[in-house]
């Protein structure tokens, strides 16, 4: 065996870094998830009343929340990032005045703030094309039957665009685990974080192996079960039509999803 | 023992830049040296900075670029982020570091030093509120305290205030912002870096607290300038130009441009 053969052996079964600092990778992981699973679910919940604004027939309110959705797709979420972090700190004394200091004082509460304000702009984005695809004629078919909006965004429009907004909300899910990384860079020790603390300390690459390895790890089971989430809910759509309502969607999936396949 | 695990890692360090490092280095090994690229942490002022322009300023860029028209040799001057200065010296990415790096036993199993060029204590620096001089981990108990991670001060730190919160930063200059914030209690960090702070954002903000003594086990002797290990001739010819600008006076008169006090320490 090649002497660098044993080099690479070693850089990638390190199991002494691993016996030493294994822990601290693990304390990170927890960081991340509490993170991401937060920020993603407040973000799916500031979703819903931008997407509405957005889709709203009122010009000025439509307008608002369209500028919103463009400064946070449309700017870095590091810069936004050190625009709530560091940008708060200048602002301390208007913080500390109307007493919301302590939050902008904790870099995790920042990341938490960013990070939302940044998924919630994509997130109400994939709501509006999905609320968007479920054909015109139902809702006017369900008004006519005398529903009330909200009776027809519950039965009609919600399951029907839920279903198509499944898979690009696990992509925004993915994005968010991988940008979470940006955390380590104000101090938190989330995954990224500890691996750089544990990298100062040994010098030692092997451990950013480890790291981008449980990172594909957590992207990969959210896609399987997003996935096996989906395959679930959609079963009457690919079974094929139990009966008339169900076939006019049905064409529009395979449209739909067959997109977002390719 | 703790050199031993250290060489351990520095074999590592060289295993994993493979072996395409492992031959640019060779080839410079055998080179005269004509040019040579100086790595510096930029973000450290007055020792080193990136100024308006985007140029990197100094007084150790000023002394380093003394140094070099003694050796006869031009220098380059590149920027490069802490946390990756030692692997990325010893990947080739340039030749010298010297950027107020404290020799230590840790860091001198992974790179040679020149002779110490300078040595200044580290100082606790506060807000501008605190009173007691007291900085012992009993009473600085509870509190928050930053520091550039991978230095000298966060092992110091991580080791002896366990019962405070320690942050890291990756820049030098990212904590202090953080004391300006109100985010933490106290930082430490070098005599003339805490000082030159304080004098920037005003009193107002914050003070220098007090110094401390440098320990020997956490801080060593001083500052040099790092080189990879097979760059021994580079090393003997800092070493000389820093006894040469020494000898003539010329060390006192650019120390004296930017500093009140003597950061010789000898």
């Amino acid at each position: 065996m090649p002497a660098w053969s044993q080099d690479v052996l070693r850089f990638v079964i390190n199991t002494e870094l691993l016996a030493q600092y294994g822990w601290r990778l693990l304390t990170g992981l927890q960081m991340t998830a509490a993170v991401v699973g937060l920020s993603f679910c407040l973000g799916f919940v500031l979703a819903w009343p931008v997407a509405l604004a957005r889709m709203s027939r009122r010009f000025a309110v439509s307008r608002l929340a369209a500028s919103y959705i463009a400064v946070f797709r449309g700017t870095p979420l590091l810069c936004q990032l050190y625009l709530i972090y560091y940008g708060g700190g200048e602002f301390r004394p208007f913080f500390t005045e109307v007493g919301v200091w302590w939050f902008f004082r904790d870099a995790y509460y920042c990341c938490i703030l960013s990070f939302t304000l940044n998924t919630a702009a994509y997130q109400a984005e994939i709501l509006r094309g999905a609320i968007q695809s479920v054909p015109k004629g139902q809702v006017e078919a369900a008004r006519a039957l005398g529903l009330s909006w909200l009776a027809i965004m519950r039965h009609v429009v919600m399951p029907q665009a839920l279903l198509v907004a499944i898979r690009p909300l696990g992509n925004e899910l993915i994005s968010v685990i991988k940008a979470s990384a940006l955390a380590a860079i104000v101090t938190l020790l989330d995954l990224m974080g500890q691996t750089r603390f544990v990298f100062a300390r040994t010098f030692d690459f092997s451990i950013y192996l480890y790291c981008a390895l449980i990172y594909l790890a957590l992207t990969e089971m959210t896609r399987r079960v997003v996935e096996a989430i989906e395959m679930r809910l959609s079963r009457h759509v690919r079974a094929g039509a139990p009966s008339i309502t169900v076939v006019a969607p049905k064409r529009r999936y395979r449209v739909g999803l067959g997109g977002v396949r390719l | 023992m703790k050199t031993a695990n250290a060489m351990v890692l520095a074999k590592r360090c060289l295993a994993a830049l493979g072996v395409a490092a492992a031959l640019v280095t060779a080839q410079a090994q055998a080179k005269e040296w004509k040019t040579v690229r100086i790595g510096m942490d930029a973000t450290y002022p007055p020792f080193e900075s990136v100024n308006a322009k985007g140029e990197i300023v100094g007084w150790e860029v000023d002394y380093a670029t003394e140094l070099c028209k003694r050796m006869k040799v031009t220098c380059t001057f590149q920027n490069q982020d802490w946390d990756g200065i030692i692997p990325s010296l010893v990947a080739n990415k340039f030749d010298v570091i010297m950027s107020s790096m404290n020799i230590t036993d840790k860091r001198k199993a992974l790179v040679n030093f020149s002779q110490v060029y300078f040595s200044t204590p580290p100082v606790f620096v506060g807000a501008a509120g605190v009173k007691s001089t007291d900085v012992s981990p009993e009473a600085l108990k509870g509190k928050t305290i930053g520091t550039q991670s991978s230095t000298t001060f966060a092992n110091y730190l991580e080791a002896m205030y366990k019962g405070s919160e320690i942050k890291l930063y990756p820049g030098g200059d990212e904590p202090q912002n953080d004391l300006k914030a109100g985010r933490l209690d106290y930082t430490l960090t070098d005599l003339i870096v805490g000082t030159n702070f304080v004098e920037k954002v005003g009193a107002g903000c914050c003070k220098v607290v007090t110094e401390i003594k440098r320990v020997p086990e956490f801080f060593g002797p001083g500052v040099g300038a790092a080189f990879r290990k097979e760059d021994a001739d580079l090393t003997a010819m800092f070493n000389k130009a820093i006894d040469e600008v020494d000898a003539d006076g010329t060390y006192k008169k650019i120390a004296d441009g930017y500093f009140k006090i003597n950061i010789r320490g000898k």
